[in-house]
C-alpha cells in the first residue's frame, strides 16, 4: 500500500470545507475508489489513484496502516455519517429487515396495530438474503426508536430531503447532496457505521395489505338465506305524546263559522296560508277541512285551535298526507311503505287517523283543502285598521255577508242555496255598526269601477314616496272611501288635511260618520284611546273647526293634551294637523312651538311609524313588489331552486359540507313554504347524517332544528347538541355556531357603560337645557375614558333630539364640535361624530353637517377598524337620507368611496356599505358600480381568506335591498366561486366554516323577504318624513 | 405507627405480605362489577403511597371504591377523612377549626382531630373545584406530607390519598395539583356491558348496607401490610443503584422510555421529570406486587393512565394499548 498524500478528517466542521474543496478541484475523485483508515482519533482518506502529489492544503502526507485500511468504492462511501442529536420525526423513512427473520413480521404487525396501512412494502434480493423494505411518510416515533434501540434486525433510514439517499435515523451524511447526485438513478441506504447498500431503484412498493395474510382458523359454519319471509303482526295504535302544532282540522259547519273571528282580523298572508276544502262525510253531512300551510311568520295553529276549540291534527313526519291528533303518535314506528299499505295512503290525498269513542277511526279525504281561506272571504266593508283591541269585540261581525263563500270550490259540490241561506241567517246580527251600514249603503257597481280606476291611477304616485300634493292624497282618499277601504282612505285624507287641503277635513269627518259627543268625550278623556277612537276624534275636531262649528267645552284643551303625546297611535300628520288647527284657532304661538318641538322630537327619535303612517296598500306593495305574496314567494323559491341546482352540481361524494349545505337550503325552502324541496332535503340530511363527523351531524341537526324555532331556545339547543360531542368536537361546533347568523344565540344586549357619567346624566335628563354645558365641560375636562365620554355625549345628544328643540340640539352640536378633538381614540371620536352628524342632519344645520362630514371623512382613512367606523356613521347616513340632505349624503358617500377603493382587507365591507347607501338614496348607477367593485375584489386574488368571506357576506347583506333577479345573479356567481372560500381555522379537520357560512348568507339573501320589504318601506317612510318635516316647519313659520 | 422495619425483617415476610395484598385485591374485586382496573390501580397506588385520581361522571363507583378499600383494610372512621370540595371550602373544613382557647393565648393552632391531618386515608371529592387557599394547602400536604400550624410545619398522618372529579379543568393554576396525580383513571359507566351483573351486585350492596353488614371489611390485608410493602420497596430502591437492569431489564426500560417519548411527541402529553421518576416507581411497585420480580412488558400497562387532561385519558389509553400490543 503506497504512502501518499491524502485527507485527514478530524470530525470538526472544517471536514466539510475540505471535502468540498476536493469535490471542486478533483471532481473525478468523487466516484473513484479510496483507502480509508483511522489515524488516532481522525480518519485518513487516500485516493487509490490520482489525488495530489504534494503537500498543499488540504492534502497532507498520510501513512496508511494496511491492517486498518479498507477500500471504499467512492469518496462518499469512505466518509461515515455523523450522529445527529435529538429524535426528530422525519418526513419519510424506510425500514429494512430480513424476510426470513421474525423482525419483519413483527414490523408489519406493529404497523397495522398503529393504523399505518399507508405503508408501502417491497421485497429486495440482497447478497445476504431476501430483504423487506417498508417505506412510509411521517413514521411513528415508536417504530423509529424501536428499530434504533433494539437488536431485532430492523434498520431504519430517513430520506435526505427528496433525494434517493437514505441515511440511518439519527445520522446525517456530510456530503449527502453530492452523494445523492452520484447515485445515477438508483438509491442508497447508509448505515450509521458507514456501510452502504445500493438499490437499483428508489424504494417504493405495494400497499401493506398486499403483503398481509390474516391467520385465523376457527371452526366454520355457513348460514344460507332462508326462503320466504315471516311477517309479524304488530298492532298499530295511537299513544299519548308531546303535543305538536296542529296543521289540519276537520270541522262541521258550526265550527267552520267560528273562523269568522279569525277572518275579520287575520293578515292576508295568514289567510293565504289557511286553505279550506268542503267535503261530504259518509253520513251525507257537509264537513270542512281546514289546513295551515307553512309560511312566513309564527304558526297560526295554536290560535286557530283555541278559536275552534279543537286541538286539531298534525302531520306524521315523513308522510305527505297522514294526519293524527296533535297529542298522539303512532306506536310502534313502522316504515313508510308499511304505513302506506295498512292505511291505504295512496287512496286519498289526505288521510286522517284519529279516535272516536275510544276506537281508532280512519278517514280518507277525497280532496285536499287547497283553496286559500282568503278566497272564501269577500270584504264588503272594513273599519279603521288599528282598532284591534276594544273595537274588535264589535268588529267580529263587521265582515258583511256573505263572509264565507267559496270562490272556486275544489272537487266538491257547491253548497245548496238552502244551506247557504241558513248559514246567512245564522250569521246575521241585528246590531251591525252604523259605520258598516253607511259604507255598504254607498256601494254602487258603477261607482266602484270608477273609484277602482281612480285609485289605480293615483296609487303609483303615492308609492314613489314624498308626495306633497294635497289634491292627490285627497282624491285617492275619496276613491278608497268609495271602495270601502276606510283605513287607507282615512290615512290619505289625513295626509291631505295635513298638507292644507280645505275639503279634506270634511271628507275625513264623513268617512265613518261623525263621532258623537259622548264618544268624543270618552275618547278624549280615557286613559289610552284606541287607534280608532283617537283618529275619529281627530277627524271630528278637524271637520268641526273646518266647518266653523265650535268644540264642546274643554274638549279642545283635552285633545291638545292628548295629541301632543308622541306615542298616540295616530298618524303624525293627523297629530300635527289637529294641533296646528287648535293652536291657530286660539292664536297660541308658543303652544304651536311646543307642539312642533314635540312632533319633531318624536320624528328625531322614531321617525314615521310604519303601522300608523303608511297606508296598507303602500305596505303591501312595497313589501311584496307588484305581485301577490305567493307569486313573490314562488319567484324566490324558483331562484333558490336554481342556486341549489348550481351548488348541488358541484358537490363531491363525502364532502362534509354537503350535509350542511343541504340543511341550510332546507331551511331556506322551508322559509318560502316550498315543502317539495325542503322536505326531501331535510330527509336526506337525516339519512346521510350518520356517515359524517359528529360536529357536522350536530350542526346539521341545529340547522334543521332552527326551522320554525324561536331565537330564545338557541342556547339550549346548542348545549343539547354539544352534550354528545367530545370537548374538541364541541369546541368546533360552538366556534361555528358563534359565527353563524342563524344559529348563534342572541346574547344579552351589550352594556354600553358610561362610567361615572351615567349617574350625572340620569339626573340631567330631567333638565335637558343644561346638557350642552355639561357635555362641553365633560369634553374639556376629559377626566374619564374616551369611550365613556363619547357614549355620554351621544346619549345626551339623543335626549336633546327627543325634545325636538332645535336650540337645544344646536347647543349640543356646538358643544360636541367644540370638544370632539379632545377625544384621541378614533373609534369613540367616530361614534360621537356620527351621532352629531345625525343630529345636525335632523335639525338641518348645514354648517354642522359640513363640518361633521369633513370630520368623519377625515377619520375614515385613519381608522383600522372599518366595522367600528361603519357602525358609527351608518345612522348618520340614514339621517341624511331621512331629511333629504342628498348633497351631504353624496359627499359623505363620495369620501367613503375613496376608502373603499384602497387596497385594504376591509375595503369590500366599505364598498358594500356604500352600495347599499347609494341604492337607498336612489342612485342605482353608483350602487351597481360599488357592488361590482366589491364582487370583483371578493372573487379576485388579492384578499386573504377571512376578508374575502367578510366582503362576500357584506355584499350579500347589502344585496337584500336589490331586486330578486340581481340578488340571484350575484349569489350564483358567489356559489360558483365557493371553492375559493377557504379558511385556516382549526375546525378544518371537520368542515370549511366560511363556505358553509357563505351558503347561509346566499340563502338569506334570497329567502329573507322581511329585510327586502323593510328596506323599500324604509325608503318610502324616509321620503315621507322629509315632506312632513318641511310642512311642519312651513306651518310654524307661517303662523309666526 | 412505627415504620422502622429493617430490610432483613421485611425480607423474611414480604412474600406473605405480597400474597395478602394480592388476595385483598381479589377480595375487593368481588364487590364491584367490571372495576378490575380501578381496584388494581387503587392497590398499586396504595402500595406505593402515591395519590390516585378517579375521573368520571357521578354514579360510577368512585367513592364506593375508596370507602370499601378503607373498610376492607379494617380502618375506622378515625383513620379516614372524606370531603367534597367546593369553591367556598375553607382550609378549616379540611385541616380543622382554629382552636379559640389557644387563639386567646396568641397561638394560631387548629384542632386537627378527625380531620385530614390525622387521617391515614383521605378521599377528596371534586378536588378541582377547590379554591386557591385549599389548592395551596393540598400541594403542601402532597409534596411534603405536612401542613402548617402557627407557621410551623407539622407532619400529617396521611398514607393514602384518593381524589375524584368529573372533569379536569384546563386551567394553569390547577396543573400543578393535577401533575401530582401520576395516574388518573377514567371510571366509565358499566351498565352497557354488564347490566345484569350491575343490578345484581348493586342490589346486594344496597341490602348489605341497609342491614349494617359489611362483608368486604373482612379483607386479608391491613394497612400495616401496605406500609410494610412500601417500606420494603423504599429500602429496595435505595439499594437498587447499579442493579437497575436486574429489576428492570434494558429492553423493558427502553420500551418504557419509548412509550413516554412517543406520548410526549405525538400526542403532546406532558410528562414532567417528577412524573417520570414516580412512574418508574409505580411500575416497579406493580411488578413486585403482581409477580414478585423484575418489571415485565405487561407491567408497563400502567402507562395507560398517565394522561393529564380529560380528553387525553382515552387517547393515551388507546395509544399505549396499541404500542404495547395490550388487549
Amino acid at each position: 500500500m503506497p504512502s501518499s498524500f491524502g485527507l485527514l478528517l478530524t470530525g470538526s466542521p472544517t471536514d466539510l470545507a475540505v471535502l468540498r474543496e476536493v469535490a471542486r478541484d478533483h471532481p473525478g475523485l468523487l466516484g473513484a475508489p479510496w483507502w480509508v483508515s483511522p489515524v488516532g482519533e481522525h480518519l485518513a482518506l487516500v485516493p487509490v489513484e490520482g489525488g495530489s502529489d504534494a503537500a498543499r492544503e488540504p492534502w497532507v502526507p498520510v501513512e496508511l496502516d494496511p491492517r486498518e485500511a479498507r477500500r471504499a468504492a467512492h469518496l462518499f462511501e469512505a466518509i461515515p455519517p455523523r450522529a445527529v442529536p435529538g429524535e426528530a420525526i422525519p418526513d419519510e423513512a424506510c425500514f429494512l429487515a430480513s424476510v426470513a427473520e421474525p423482525a419483519a413480521r413483527l414490523l408489519v404487525e406493529r404497523l397495522l396495530r398503529l393504523g399505518r396501512d399507508d405503508a408501502r412494502l417491497a421485497e429486495l434480493e440482497a447478497p445476504e438474503g431476501r430483504r423487506l423494505l417498508v417505506v412510509l411518510e411521517r413514521p411513528p416515533l415508536y417504530l423509529l426508536m424501536r428499530a434504533r434501540d433494539e437488536a431485532e434486525g430492523v434498520r431504519v433510514y430517513t430520506r435526505h430531503r427528496a433525494t434517493p439517499l437514505w441515511v440511518a435515523w439519527g445520522f446525517a451524511h456530510p456530503l449527502a447532496e453530492l452523494a445523492a447526485a452520484h447515485l445515477d438513478g438508483g438509491a442508497a441506504l447508509v448505515d450509521g457505521d458507514g456501510t452502504w447498500r445500493r438499490l437499483a431503484e428508489a424504494p417504493g412498493g405495494a400497499p401493506i395489505a398486499d403483503h398481509v395474510r390474516a391467520v385465523l382458523d376457527p371452526p366454520r359454519e355457513t348460514w344460507s338465506a332462508a326462503p320466504g319471509r315471516t311477517r309479524f303482526d304488530v298492532p298499530l295504535r295511537l299513544v299519548p305524546a308531546a303535543p305538536l302544532d296542529p296543521e289540519l282540522w276537520l270541522l262541521d259547519a258550526d265550527a267552520f263559522l267560528r273562523l269568522e273571528g279569525l277572518v275579520a282580523h287575520a293578515s292576508p298572508d295568514a289567510l293565504n296560508r289557511l286553505t279550506v276544502g268542503r267535503l261530504r262525510a259518509g253520513d251525507g253531512s257537509v264537513r270542512y277541512a281546514l289546513r295551515e300551510r307553512p309560511g312566513r311568520g309564527a304558526a297560526l295553529g295554536a290560535q286557530v285551535a283555541e278559536l275552534l276549540g279543537q286541538p286539531g291534527l298534525a302531520r306524521v313526519t315523513g308522510t305527505d298526507g297522514l294526519y293524527i291528533p296533535v297529542d298522539r303518535r303512532l306506536e310502534p314506528p313502522v316504515g313508510l311503505a308499511e304505513l302506506r299499505r295498512v292505511l291505504a295512503l295512496e287512496d286519498a290525498p289526505l288521510v286522517v287517523l284519529d279516535e272516536q269513542d275510544g276506537a281508532p277511526r280512519l278517514v280518507h279525504l277525497a280532496a285536499a283543502p287547497d283553496a286559500p281561506l282568503s278566497s272564501w272571504v269577500e270584504y264588503a266593508a272594513t273599519d279603521r285598521r288599528e282598532a284591534l283591541d276594544a273595537a274588535f269585540e264589535r268588529m267580529v261581525f263587521e265582515v258583511s255577508e256573505p263572509v264565507v263563500e267559496r270562490a272556486a270550490p275544489p272537487r266538491a259540490a257547491p253548497p245548496t242555496p238552502g244551506a247557504r241561506r241558513s248559514e246567512k241567517r245564522r250569521r246575521r246580527r241585528p246590531w251591525l255598526p252604523r259605520l258598516v251600514d253607511a259604507v255598504t249603503d254607498r256601494l254602487d257597481p258603477a261607482d266602484v269601477r270608477v273609484a277602482r280606476a281612480r285609485a289605480a291611477e293615483l296609487q303609483p304616485r303615492i308609492l314613489e314616496g314624498g308626495c306633497d300634493e294635497a289634491a292627490v292624497w285627497r282624491a285617492l282618499g275619496e276613491a278608497l272611501g268609495v271602495l270601502g277601504d276606510g283605513d287607507d282612505a282615512a290615512l290619505c285624507l289625513e295626509a291631505a288635511a295635513f298638507l292644507g287641503d280645505e275639503e279634506a277635513p270634511a271628507l275625513l269627518g264623513e268617512l265613518g260618520g261623525r263621532q258623537d259627543d259622548e264618544a268624543a268625550v270618552e275618547a278624549a278623556t280615557c286613559e289610552a284611546p284606541t287607534p280608532l277612537q283617537a283618529s275619529r276624534l281627530g277627524a271630528r275636531v278637524l271637520a268641526d273647526l273646518g266647518a266653523g262649528r265650535p268644540l264642546l267645552d274643554g274638549l279642545g284643551a283635552r285633545v291638545l293634551q292628548l295629541f301632543t303625546q308622541p306615542g298616540l297611535p295616530v298618524s303624525r300628520r293627523l297629530s300635527w294637523a289637529v294641533q296646528r288647527t287648535l293652536h291657530a284657532q286660539s292664536g297660541d304661538r308658543l303652544g304651536l312651538t311646543r307642539s312642533r318641538e314635540a312632533l319633531v322630537g318624536a320624528l328625531n327619535v322614531d321617525g314615521l311609524r310604519e303601522a300608523c303612517d303608511a297606508p296598507r296598500f303602500v305596505r303591501t306593495a312595497l313589501a311584496l313588489g307588484d305581485t301577490e305574496a305567493t307569486v313573490v314567494r314562488g319567484d324566490q323559491a324558483a331562484a333558490l331552486r336554481g342556486l341549489w341546482g348550481i351548488l348541488e352540481a358541484g358537490l363531491g361524494d363525502g364532502d362534509p359540507q354537503a350535509l350542511l349545505y343541504r340543511a341550510a337550503f332546507a331551511v331556506g325552502f322551508q322559509r318560502l313554504g316550498d315543502g317539495e324541496m325542503s322536505r326531501p332535503l331535510a330527509e336526506l340530511v337525516e339519512e346521510e347524517s350518520p356517515v359524517h363527523d359528529a360536529p357536522v351531524q350536530a350542526l346539521a341537526r341545529l340547522y334543521l332544528g332552527s326551522i320554525g324555532a324561536d331565537d330564545e331556545g338557541r342556547e339550549d339547543r346548542l348545549e343539547a347538541a354539544c352534550e354528545r360531542l367530545s370537548p374538541a368536537e364541541a369546541r368546533a361546533a360552538r366556534f361555528f355556531v358563534r359565527k353563524s347568523r342563524w344559529l348563534s344565540p342572541a346574547g344579552p344586549p351589550e352594556q354600553m357603560t358610561m362610567g361615572a357619567y351615567e349617574a350625572e346624566l340620569a339626573e340631567l335628563e330631567a333638565t335637558p337645557t343644561a346638557l350642552p354645558g355639561w357635555v362641553e365641560g365633560v369634553l374639556a375636562a376629559k377626566s374619564g375614558y374616551d369611550a365613556h365620554i363619547a357614549r355620554a355625549a351621544v346619549r345626551a345628544m339623543w335626549v336633546a333630539l327627543g325634545t325636538g328643540s332645535e336650540e337645544l340640539v344646536e347647543g349640543m352640536l356646538a358643544a360636541a364640535l367644540g370638544g370632539i378633538d379632545r377625544l384621541t381614540l378614533l373609534a369613540p371620536r367616530a361614534e360621537l361624530a356620527g351621532a352629531a352628524l345625525r343630529a345636525a342632519a335632523l335639525v338641518s344645520d348645514e354648517g354642522a353637517v359640513d363640518a361633521l362630514v369633513g370630520e368623519v371623512t377625515g377619520l375614515a382613512p385613519r381608522m383600522e377598524a372599518v366595522g367600528q367606523l361603519l357602525s358609527a356613521i351608518g345612522p348618520a347616513l340614514a339621517a341624511l337620507r331621512r331629511v333629504g340632505a342628498s348633497d351631504s349624503s353624496d359627499r359623505f358617500l363620495a369620501a367613503l368611496w375613496q376608502v373603499a377603493r384602497r387596497p385594504h382587507d376591509e375595503a369590500p365591507k366599505v364598498g358594500a356599505f356604500l352600495a347599499e347607501g347609494y341604492w337607498l338614496a336612489g342612485n342605482a348607477g353608483r350602487a351597481e358600480a360599488a357592488i361590482d367593485e366589491v364582487e370583483a375584489r371578493v372573487l379576485g386574488d388579492e384578499l386573504r381568506h377571512l376578508p374575502r368571506y367578510e366582503g362576500a357576506a357584506a355584499m350579500l347583506d347589502a344585496l337584500r335591498s336589490w331586486p330578486l333577479e340581481a340578488r340571484r345573479e350575484r349569489a350564483e356567481r358567489l356559489l360558483l366561486a365557493l371553492p375559493r372560500f377557504n379558511d385556516a381555522f382549526t375546525t378544518r379537520r371537520w368542515l370549511d366554516v366560511l363556505r358553509v357560512l357563505l351558503v347561509e348568507g346566499v340563502v338569506d339573501a334570497i329567502a329573507d323577504a322581511r329585510t327586502f320589504a323593510s328596506a323599500r318601506l324604509r325608503r318610502w317612510l324616509e321620503a315621507e318624513e322629509q315632506v312632513t318635516r318641511r310642512r311642519v316647519l312651513k306651518d310654524w313659520r307661517r303662523f309666526g | 405507627m412505627a415504620e422502622t422495619w429493617t430490610f432483613e425483617e421485611l425480607d423474611r415476610e414480604i412474600d406473605d405480605v405480597r400474597e395478602r395484598i394480592l388476595r385483598h385485591g381479589r377480595h375487593l374485586q368481588r364487590w364491584f362489577v367490571a372495576r378490575e382496573a380501578e381496584v388494581e390501580l387503587a392497590l398499586v397506588c396504595a402500595c406505593a403511597q402515591e395519590p390516585l385520581l378517579l375521573v368520571g361522571p357521578p354514579g360510577t363507583a368512585k367513592s364506593d371504591l375508596v370507602l370499601k378499600l378503607v373498610e376492607s383494610l379494617g380502618l375506622g372512621p378515625e383513620d379516614y377523612f372524606e370531603y367534597m370540595l367546593t369553591k367556598f371550602t375553607e382550609p378549616s373544613e379540611i385541616l380543622g377549626p382554629i382552636d379559640l382557647e389557644q387563639l386567646k393565648g396568641g397561638r394560631f393552632r387548629r384542632r386537627v382531630e378527625g380531620m385530614l391531618p390525622t387521617a391515614a386515608v383521605v378521599f377528596l371529592d371534586e378536588i378541582f373545584k377547590s379554591n386557591s387557599a385549599i389548592l395551596n394547602t393540598l400541594l403542601t400536604v402532597l409534596n411534603e406530607r405536612k401542613f402548617y400550624q402557627d407557621g410551623e410545619p407539622v407532619p400529617v398522618a396521611m398514607k393514602l390519598l384518593f381524589a375524584a372529579t368529573n372533569d379536569i379543568p384546563e386551567q394553569s393554576e390547577l396543573e400543578a395539583l393535577a401533575d401530582r396525580f401520576v395516574l388518573k383513571i377514567e371510571t366509565r359507566p358499566v351498565k352497557d356491558r354488564a347490566f345484569d351483573e350491575l343490578v345484581r351486585a348493586g342490589m346486594r350492596n344496597e341490602a348489605l348496607r341497609a342491614v349494617g353488614a359489611r362483608p368486604w371489611a373482612d379483607g386479608p390485608a391491613s394497612l400495616t401490610d401496605l406500609l410494610k410493602f412500601k417500606r420494603y420497596m423504599d429500602l429496595s430502591f435505595a439499594d437498587e443503584g447499579e442493579e437497575r437492569d436486574r429489576w428492570c431489564p434494558p429492553a423493558v426500560f427502553a420500551e418504557l422510555r419509548r412509550v413516554v417519548r412517543v406520548l410526549e411527541t405525538e400526542d403532546k402529553v406532558y410528562v414532567s421529570d417528577r412524573k417520570v421518576v414516580k412512574l418508574y416507581k409505580l411500575v416497579r411497585t406493580r411488578a413486585f406486587l403482581t409477580h414478585g420480580g423484575a418489571v415485565q412488558h405487561d407491567d408497563l400497562r400502567l402507562l395507560r393512565y398517565i394522561g393529564n387532561q380529560r380528553h387525553e385519558l382515552p387517547v393515551v389509553e388507546d395509544k399505549v394499548n396499541r404500542l404495547l400490543g395490550l388487549a
